[in-house]
């Protein structure tokens, strides 16, 4: 599905190494969690996979195509096929449940149809089911601003599904989230993988999580990928060298 | 404790501009002794003439339709400028910086100039009035409302990309509900500025109760001028009113 090869990015002015030659392929059915600490490149890495960030080096074939060298505008056939969910959700403000979930499927339609707002029953239908999918029918006409968190993240992926996609990307999509809400978005993110048979890619903090949804996880540190590999496999040793501070040179001096 | 050296340095600076303001102004509160001659002068506004009012009542929603048309004109040009204008949605960077200086440009004319010249070209009445305060206007929502879409939060924007949208409908669609409010609310107040400038503009043959004002107090006709200060301060205040209701139906 995607394919994934020396990609590199750095950011010029930071000059920091983001991301330094990840090679990797993701198949249909995988679910990847991405683990690392912040700073570690996971939030680069998803970004690529749309295209949202311009890798600066190697290759990312979406279905066999190159998009690495794509433009803006051709980048737009990936992304409607490519839902994302975000950290701090990015809804459009003061649009209600429904409407937030129709803008998910303006990559398939003429701009004049999405601006004066016409859908077919055929795309109604599918807001509803979506809405419906994620448990959010009675207030699918409450302005978004209206809902809790864990219900806004709920309208995220709703609107990810209305895309009818393949590939699922999730930037942190728990980690404004409690405990309790996290478990059961992970759920239904689980639930939505299972039934339409998506690659679903998630970043998160919490192993436990990973641990316990993933089929497949990959660890960041640096930019460099230091596992990948079935959650069973990702031990204690992996978890220590994933989130602990490289160890202090020893002529390191403390200073008196 | 509370008190630096420099801030004894900037009040010193400021007194000194003050003084030299009042110099060039010929500031002088000893004129008021002479109050009787506003108290005769007041006096002669009262009491009013309402014989007039329906020709004032007319010229009073000229004055309120050239305030409107001019900002309402002046905000649908400026928002697909504003969209130019702003960095994160410029087309490209020259464009963008070609635009600024543009708006820039057109908002450094007073309306005042724009009306002199319009005034003598297109011939006198509210029309050119009209074209006057929108020119100015587009350059001030074009500042304005460029500033809220730079300012407007870029995560429904990424959102809008990842989906698949174009560009410009991507950001029309995460923008603008974001902003709306706020430009509702700079609108009511480039209205309000209107008003005031409309009557300006009626000074200089611009039409509707401000030239009425005007030659009304040319012709010491006192008794009208007092009716017509009257009905502008009705109309100020329930503009004012009516901008308040809305915004908050909106918000």
């Amino acid at each position: 599905m995607i394919q994934v090869k020396d990609l590199s990015v750095h950011y010029p002015d930071t000059k920091v190494e983001a991301l330094t030659d990840i090679s990797l392929s993701l198949e249909k059915g995988d679910f990847v969690c991405v683990l690392g600490k912040s700073g570690a490149g996971k939030s680069t890495f998803i970004r690529c996979l749309n295209g949202l960030q311009k890798p600066t080096g190697g290759k990312i074939y979406f279905d066999g195509e190159d998009i690495s060298i794509h433009t803006e505008e051709n980048l737009r056939k990936v992304r409607r096929e490519t839902g994302m969910i975000f950290q701090h959700f990015s809804l459009i403000p003061r649009l209600s449940v429904m409407q937030n979930v129709l803008t998910g499927m303006f990559g398939y339609r003429s701009s004049f149809k999405n601006l004066i707002g016409w859908f077919t029953a055929d795309e109604l239908a599918l807001a509803k089911r979506v809405i419906a999918d994620v448990g959010l029918t009675e207030m699918a006409y409450r302005k978004v601003e209206q809902l809790s968190g864990g219900q806004k993240q709920r309208v995220g992926i709703a609107r990810a599904l209305a895309q009818q996609p393949k590939v699922l990307l999730g930037d942190e999509p728990v980690a404004s989230l409690d405990p309790g809400t996290s478990n059961h978005i992970f759920t239904l993110l689980t639930e939505m993988h299972e039934r339409l048979d998506l690659l679903t890619i998630i970043n998160v903090h919490d192993i436990e999580l990973a641990k316990r949804y993933a089929t497949r996880i990959l660890a960041l540190k640096d930019g460099k990928l230091i596992f990948d590999g079935p959650p069973e496999k990702f031990s204690d040793a992996e978890y220590r060298q994933t989130y602990t501070a490289d160890p202090q040179p020893a002529f390191f001096d403390p200073g008196i | 404790m509370w008190f630096k050296k420099s801030n004894f340095i900037t009040v010193i600076i400021v007194l000194v501009l003050v003084y030299f303001s009042m110099r060039i102004t010929e500031f002088d509160l000893s004129k008021f002794r002479d109050f009787r001659n506003m108290i005769d002068f007041l006096s002669q506004w009262w009491p009013m003439d309402f014989s007039k009012l329906p020709g004032m009542v007319e010229d009073t929603l000229e004055t309120l339709a050239m305030a409107f048309l001019g900002s309402v004109f002046g905000l649908l040009i400026a928002l697909p400028i504003s969209f130019i204008a702003a960095r994160n949605t410029a087309p490209s960077k020259s464009l963008f910086h070609f635009t600024r200086v543009a708006l820039s440009f057109v908002r450094s004319i007073p309306e005042i100039v724009f009306g002199l010249i319009l005034l003598t070209t297109l011939g006198l009445g509210p029309f050119p009035a009209v074209i006057a305060i929108m020119f100015h206007n587009v350059g001030v929502f074009g500042k304005l409302v460029s500033e809220l879409i730079e300012a407007a939060d870029p995560g429904p924007q990424e959102a809008m990309r990842a989906v698949g949208a174009k560009k410009w409908l991507a950001n029309l669609f995460s923008i603008l509900p974001q902003i709306w409010p706020n430009v509702l609310s700079q609108f009511f107040y480039r209205f309000e500025v209107a008003i005031r400038t409309s009557l300006i503009l009626g000074f200089i043959g611009g039409g509707g109760i401000g030239q009425r004002l005007f030659n009304d107090f040319k012709t010491f006709q006192y008794s009208s001028v007092s009716l017509d200060v009257l009905i502008i301060m009705i109309m100020v205040i329930a503009i004012d009113f009516l901008a308040s209701t809305i915004r908050n139906r909106v918000i």
